[in-house]
């Protein structure tokens, strides 16, 4: 027996010490992998093993001030496809190509990528899906997405702009509001083994998406219709370009309507003309013509340097270096005072008037008026003014201006720097938006004053001089009875390829009611009437026909009773004057109604009926019953909306979903129409309500999940 | 020097008391080290609730029964812990007789293995001989084998060892033969296996350091021109050092590695809760066992595991040198050296600081022969540490 000696022990010691540090070493790498880089590794893999199916949030409405709503989500079916889980990629696109309409070569192709995901057909029509469902189809997959749907068509179509197709706001309300209104998407991550198969019992993290907010606009959805009646009707008429108009709430700072024509429909965006989408009352500088004179008047008349009684001479024309400036009517008013120049609307004397006041001073109100920089309302895509510079502007840039020329701005540059006028002195920022609704509290965006342009006094004597305008003056077409209405008509030449044109005008009308405490403030523009020119005769007209409404529409009481007769005998402008014997007549209650049987009432009382869309019944009608109308006055008829509110949802048995996983009892619910509630995760041991139940679609499914024990 | 005469089935069975032979020869048998008793239980033990959590889904999804790989796991966990009684007491000194057919009949089992037709090809690079209707891998009997062999051979002179051709020499012969028909199987792991522990045995046995390092510098570029040879070694090889390059291709396997001992962290996702398990991570109850470990049970059950080598180092080792004579020294070094050996390059290539080769995880990983074998060294280990000079 051969004893070991102490060489071998001492190179077996050797041995152990250099396997001690090697195991050493590995343990120190495990550290690192472990504990300093573990956390990031470990999301990586998680990364890689989970596919995520995201579940898109409901975008908040946007609804008029009372409510109405203007744009709303609806529910709609995506397909989808895991390309690995398709057997035969060649034979799921030839049956699927003809349903979904796009291309086989195209389907295969895209059932063919190296990818987890990729999409078949967004947004499908209920029939589409329908059919795609029947051929049960391996490897694809559903998903509810929300559609947008405008259910009052082009009413307000450029103000609210529209979604894309991710529900991303892309133009209008929707796109400045798009926080607001997008709400936060949710996931239903789920774990997949790497063959594609996913894991048993593996735990699904199911974040729920959280809906938007609603949005209520300043925009009264009545007063909105009406604008955009009357304004289609003149431009029609008057074969014009287009037109805008603005009403405003002076005080406040309100919008309460924004019509422009030619409008479009946000339901069809993208068959429009990008130029249509853009909203021409925030976006088209223009010159405004003689209605910028009341602000030329109130700068005037808040410095000192004239008031109504002052006394001129207009001999017709007036040099300034540079130029003759005539009146419009070529005519002259001899020895005047300012008053009756202003009614007339005498450019040479509001030329005198500027060059009184100066050209420093003149451009100090610009600003205060807010005419030199965009408002600031909440709505993208807001263009500034056109202005000459200041230490550039030669004495006729002074004078054209004071009638309006030369400079260029917005109308709602204009209809706020006027509103400045009707509520007594003070600048507010237009407002569009009256607040948001999040989650049922309401949040309301008060009025915010800019600053203070002229004096209280001031601003009464330019009203008093609008007021004279409209009584004695070029205004008169705008007059409404009961109420004392200021206004100021315009003409403006248009610049055509940098040219004062001769023959292409913008007829403006810009006026307030009632006198004293304006309620409403409304201007209008028409581009290039070929019938008429003049404002008094093609703008007036429709700013008394919106104002008429909206005065009655508001509950605003008449501040000149005594020329009321019957209680709003004239308030529209159809209410035409061949019968004046006529009696008024009670609207009849047309609510709920087929559409048809609607339009026979009122025939039947000689009332005509004016439907705003398309729809079986009515669902709301303006005036309300009751009241009295002149015969022949119009009655506007709201059909209901298929996808809107009112309809009574249909009726779904709620499907057995106990023993599924949460992907596939999402499905199975979604394809009832079902909203589901989920806490737990594993399977589904509980459904409330109980399969089997009758409940209305869109009901709310409680899914209680838990992990079974194996 | 007698067969069977240290059996120790008598009485109650216990194993670990430890009691003297009856028939008395000059060699008494004592209590085998307790501690590497203990170690090698724990790992066996552990091995098999981790082949489990590892393989039930892959077994599932393959075979439709989760306990597949486990429940053949155990069968040949049982049939080693018999092997594993026998050798801790059969006297070593008996394998010192037998040690020429030993290594004649491993040398002839992994030559057969190489017999188109006889060998069956398991996992791709390892082959298997069927033998009574088991499984046999010739390529983890002949670690063993040769173990003994060299023992012997070095034991008989040791000053022959200091010389190159009477003592180093010889055993490159012996050795490069055997991993010459291991590289054919082609099995890279178990190869490097051998001759990493032929090279420690021969250091142990008093080879010269300079003769060693002749050696070495004479393998190096063989290996190297093996690994350049086949295409699929080098991209292996390389892979390692950055897996990143090609994280689907060949740095799949490390990537996924990484990631399930990343996730793990400290004290892990939890037994049975791993992830990656789900087919992520390749051969996830075979060679990346270890993986599976960090993910479930964290740094604490991969440090864990490390520990236990190490104490079956430090107790292999301390064996070895307390062993009365030269023989059961290197015999307990060689075994040693075999297991830990083993367990270094098998944690090294999971933890992505070695190429990917090939190697089990002793007692741990699934595989009947490997485990078969371990545990009939392990045996061996602890018989020669009845012998311990206290």
């Amino acid at each position: 027996m051969r004893s070991p000696g102490t060489a071998l022990r001492t190179r077996v010691l050797h041995v152990l010490i250099l396997f001690f540090l090697a195991l050493l070493m590995l343990t120190a790498r495990l550290g690192y992998i472990q504990l300093v880089r573990g956390g990031e590794l470990g999301e990586r893999a998680q990364v890689l093993r989970t596919r995520e199916i995201s579940i898109h949030p409901k975008r908040g409405a946007i609804r008029d001030i009372h409510g109405r709503e203007l744009a709303i989500s609806v529910d709609v079916d995506s397909l989808y496809a895991v390309p690995a889980e398709v057997v035969d990629p060649q034979v799921a696109a030839s049956s699927l190509a003809p349903i979904v309409g796009l291309a086989e070569e195209d389907l295969v192709e895209r059932l063919s990528r190296a990818t987890s995901f990729v999409w078949i057909q967004r947004k499908m029509s209920t029939d589409m899906s329908a059919a795609v469902r029947e051929l049960d189809l391996q490897g694809f997959h559903w998903t509810r997405e929300s559609e947008r749907y405008y259910p009052k068509g082009d009413l307000a179509g450029q103000l609210l702009g529209f979604a894309g197709i991710d529900n991303q706001g892309l133009e209008g309300v929707e796109f400045t509001y798009d926080d607001v209104l997008r709400g936060e998407g949710g996931s239903i991550v789920v774990e997949f083994d790497a063959d594609g198969r996913q894991i048993p019992r593996a735990t699904y993290s199911h974040f729920p998406a959280t809906p938007g907010h609603d949005i209520y606009l300043t925009i009264d959805e009545v007063l909105q219709y009406v604008a955009e009646k009357a304004l289609a009707r003149v431009v029609e008429e008057q074969d014009a370009r287009g037109g805008v108009v603005v009403l405003m709430e002076p005080a406040t700072g309100r919008v309460l309507a924004m019509a422009s024509s030619p409008g479009f429909d946000p339901n069809r965006w993208a068959e429009f003309e990008p130029s249509l989408w853009r909203n021409p009352i925030i976006s088209s500088p223009d010159h405004p013509g003689s209605v910028f004179k009341p602000i030329t008047a109130a700068a005037a008349i808040d410095a000192g340097v004239v008031n109504g009684d002052t006394r001129f001479h207009d001999p017709g024309h007036i040099r300034v270096p540079g130029a003759t400036i005539r009146n419009w009517d070529l005519g002259s008013l001899g020895d005047t005072d300012f008053r009756t120049a202003f009614a007339k609307s005498a450019n040479v004397i509001f030329v005198k008037v500027a060059q009184n006041l100066g050209m420093d001073r003149f451009y100090n109100y610009l600003r205060d008026f807010g005419f030199a920089s965009p408002t600031g309302i909440a709505l993208p895509g807001e263009a500034d003014s056109i202005i000459p510079e200041q230490s550039g502007a030669r004495p006729v840039d002074l004078a054209v201006m004071s009638f309006g020329q030369t400079l260029a701005v917005t109308p709602l540059q204009l209809a706020s720097g006027m509103s400045a006028i009707a509520n007594g002195g003070e600048l507010m920022l237009p407002r569009i938006v009256d607040g948001v609704s999040r989650d049922g509290i309401f949040e309301p965006t008060g009025p915010e004053v800019l600053r203070r342009v002229i004096s209280e006094q001031a601003a009464a004597q330019v009203r008093d001089l609008m007021v004279y305008t409209v009584e004695e003056g070029t205004a008169a077409p705008a007059s409404i009875p009961g109420y004392v209405v200021g206004g100021k008509t315009g003409t403006a030449q248009k610049t055509v390829d940098g040219r004062v044109s001769t023959e292409d005008f913008i007829s403006t009308f810009v006026g307030f009611a009632p006198a004293l405490e304006p309620a409403v403030l409304c201007f209008v523009a028409v581009d290039e009437p070929k019938e008429d020119r003049f404002g008094s005769v093609v703008a007036a007209p429709i700013f008394k026909e919106v104002v008429a409404e909206a005065l009655r529409h508001l509950d605003v009481p008449p501040d000149r009773p005594e020329e009321v007769r019957p209680q709003a005998s004239e308030v529209t402008s159809e209410a035409t004057d061949e019968d004046e014997e006529s009696e008024a007549v009670p609207v009849p209650d047309v609510r709920g109604l087929d559409l048809k049987e609607a339009l026979d009432l009122l025939g039947e009382q000689s009332l005509e009926g004016a439907p705003t869309d398309e729809g079986e019944r009515v669902a709301e009608q303006f005036p309300s019953p009751g009241t009295l109308l002149e015969p022949g006055s119009t009655v506007i008829i709201y059909p209901e909306m298929i996808a809107g509110d009112d309809v009574a949802p249909d009726h779904v048995t709620v499907p057995n979903v106990s023993g599924k996983g949460l992907r596939s009892a999402a499905e199975i619910l979604g394809e009832a129409n079902l909203r589901m509630e989920v806490s737990g995760s594993g399977l589904i041991v509980r459904q409330e309500p109980r399969a089997g139940t009758t409940v209305p679609e869109g009901t709310l499914v409680r899914l209680e999940l838990e992990v079974p024990e194996d | 020097m007698r067969l069977g005469g240290d059996m120790d089935f008598e009485g109650n069975g216990t194993l670990t008391r430890g009691r003297r032979a009856k028939s008395g020869p000059a060699r008494k048998a004592g209590s085998p080290d307790t501690i590497l008793l203990a170690t090698v239980l724990a790992l066996v033990a552990f091995g098999l609730v981790m082949v489990y959590s590892a393989s039930s889904y892959s077994a599932l999804v393959r075979f439709g029964d989760s306990l597949f790989y486990f429940r053949r796991q155990g069968i040949w966990a049982v049939l080693g812990l018999v092997a594993m009684i026998v050798t801790l007491n059969l006297d070593y000194n008996l394998y010192r007789r037998y040690a020429r057919p030993i290594l004649f009949l491993g040398m002839l089992l992994l030559g057969v293995s190489l017999i188109p037709g006889i060998g069956t090809m398991a996992r791709g690079s390892q082959r298997a001989v069927m033998i009574g209707g088991i499984s046999v891998s010739p390529a983890e009997m002949i670690k063993l084998c040769l173990v003994i062999y060299l023992s012997h051979g070095m034991c008989r002179a040791p000053a022959k060892m200091r010389s190159f051709w009477a003592g180093v020499w010889p055993t490159l012969m012996i050795v490069g033969a055997a991993v010459a028909m291991i590289l054919m199987q082609p099995d890279l792991g178990t190869a490097i296996t051998v001759a990493g522990t032929a090279f420690f045995l021969l250091y142990a046995a008093g080879a010269r350091v300079v003769h060693l390092a002749v050696v070495a510098g004479t393998a190096a570029p063989i290996v190297w021109y093996l690994i350049k040879e086949e295409p699929y070694r080098m991209r292996r090889f390389l892979a390692f050092l950055d897996p990143w390059a090609d994280p689907m291709g060949i740095g799949f396997h490390i990537i996924q590695s990484l990631y399930a001992l990343g996730a793990g962290r400290a004290f892990g996702v939890g037994l049975g809760a791993s992830h990656q398990k789900f087919l992520y991570l390749p051969e996830q109850h075979t060679d990346f066992i270890f993986a599976i470990v960090g993910e479930e049970l964290g740094f604490a059950g991969t440090a864990l595991i490390v520990l236990l080598f190490g104490v079956l180092l430090w107790r292999g080792l301390t064996t070895a040198a307390l062993s009365p004579d030269s023989f059961g020294s290197l015999l307990a070094a060689g075994i040693t050296v075999m297991i830990v050996l083993q367990a270094t390059i098998n944690i090294g290539v999971v933890t992505s600081v070695l190429p990917v080769t090939g190697i089990p995880l002793p007692f741990i990983s699934y595989g009947g022969s490997s485990l078969m074998v371990t545990m009939m060294s392990a045996g061996i280990l602890l018989n020669v540490s009845r012998y311990s000079k206290a």
